[in-house]
């Protein structure tokens, strides 16, 4: 188990993380989703001990991570800029980090190489900066860790070793109970492999559960009213957003489905759907009720 | 025997569910087949294998498939129970399709024309 507990980080007189606390379980998949500034990576170093927080604790199993070095060797950090040692090959890598990790595994290090088709004996420095961010994970998960946390690891990635890198997580999450934290901009990759998911603005997580109830909190609907239908009757539902085209108003609400769908029934519509809304749009919907960009 | 859909906005866990749904209907699955594993079909499909075990559970409360602990999840025996079921979901949602038709003011005959178009084409065939 793996939790953060009112983290709170402060640079100069920027507050980078504002009391931030969660708990992961065994095997749980987590997003981390946030506007451009808002305190993801720092959030993940603090999560790896590379980071002292001002406040709070971030603690594995009930064992705080920083200064400790058998959390340390279960926690990977993958940055957003991988890092090598200069010159060197994975190979050689792999030589120097088992010395510092005890259950660090050549063999699994030599099967991931093959899956995400990398060269064990070729200069890192030499490949592209895709490739670069394919040797950090398949390094990263050698290292066989408890806790995974990935920084934009995504968006590097091309499509076919997205989905390599997705049957992967799968596989550690199912074999070996691995805790994944993914911070990036990458919705439906995030759509298609997370328990829960953060929204992290400004130093807070302003909004944080379960994926399948943030999708279904949050309703859009289109209908056209049995008869004209004044602005206040509309601001009852307390709407995030109203749109107008001739008759047709669309509303998006939070709310459950069928509550909403029981009051506008009420207005007799000639014509009502709902419309699926993506991660993607739940997140801009938020970050806009939080005054971003508007 | 499952595939996912990325352009589908259907849960990805709802997506499962219906396609076994839809393979024991067309009766391109046998009764008793067994299902792959949770591990198996997360890692196959690069999803969270806690979306799997919920499509399968879900799957199970419908009755599409039964779970023996230690041996896995297996297609329900009872394949036409479920065709049965699927065609009263299929007449409620024709009947919902209609009601919309008569709101819009689509006449009695227009509808009973087009019934007879698709029966009279299946019984010439």
């Amino acid at each position: 188990m793996l939790k953060a507990d009112h983290i709170q980080k402060t640079f100069g007189s920027r507050a980078a993380l504002d009391d931030v606390s969660f708990t992961l379980e065994s095997g749980h998949i987590f997003g981390l989703l946030g506007t451009n500034g808002a305190g993801k990576s720092t959030l993940l170093r603090a999560m790896a001990g590379l980071l002292r927080p001002d406040q709070g604790q971030v603690s594995l199993d009930g064992v705080p991570v920083p200064e400790n070095p058998a959390c340390k060797q279960a926690i990977c950090y993958l940055s957003d800029e991988p890092a090598f040692l200069m010159n060197a090959t994975i190979a050689e890598m792999s030589r120097m980090q088992s010395s510092f990790y005890p259950a660090h595994s050549d063999d699994k290090l030599a099967e991931l190489c093959l899956r995400f088709s990398l060269p064990l004996h070729e200069r890192i420095a030499t490949f592209s900066k895709g490739t670069q961010k394919r040797a950090q994970i398949c390094l990263g998960l050698a290292r066989n860790p408890q806790v995974l946390l990935c920084d934009e690891t995504f968006d590097g990635l091309d499509p076919v070793m997205r989905d390599s890198f997705k049957r992967v997580l799968s596989q550690e999450t199912c074999d070996r109970g691995l805790i994944t934290v993914l911070a990036g901009h990458n919705q439906q990759e995030m759509e298609d492999i997370c328990d829960s998911v953060g929204f992290l603005h400004e130093g807070k997580l302003v909004r944080c559960g379960d994926l399948d109830s943030l999708l279904s909190d949050v309703q859009k609907v289109q209908f056209i009213p049995g008869e004209a239908v004044e602005d206040s009757v509309l601001d009852s539902f307390s709407p995030l957003r109203v749109q107008r085209q001739g008759q047709l108003i669309v509303l998006t609400v939070r709310s459950r489905r069928f509550e909403l769908e029981d009051k506008l029934r009420s207005l007799h519509p000639l014509f009502l759907e709902f419309l699926p809304l993506s991660l993607e749009e739940i997140f801009i919907l938020e970050m806009e009720d939080q005054g971003y960009a508007k | 025997m499952f595939l996912i859909n990325p352009q589908s906005k259907l849960p990805l866990y709802e997506q499962l569910v219906e396609q076994l749904r839809r393979q024991i209907v067309l009766g391109t699955v046998s009764p008793d087949a067994p299902l792959p594993s949770v591990r198996q079909l997360s890692v196959e499909l690069g999803v969270n294998p806690n979306t799997v075990q919920k499509a399968y559970r879900e799957m199970e409360q419908e009755g599409l498939i039964v779970s023996i602990p230690g041996r896995g999840s297996f297609v329900t025996s009872d394949v036409s129970r479920m065709q049965e079921r699927q065609r009263a979901a299929e007449l409620s949602r024709l009947e919902k399709a209609l009601r919309q038709c008569h709101e819009i003011g689509i006449s009695r005959t227009a509808v009973q024309a087009l019934v007879n178009k698709v029966y009279k084409e299946e019984s010439s065939c």
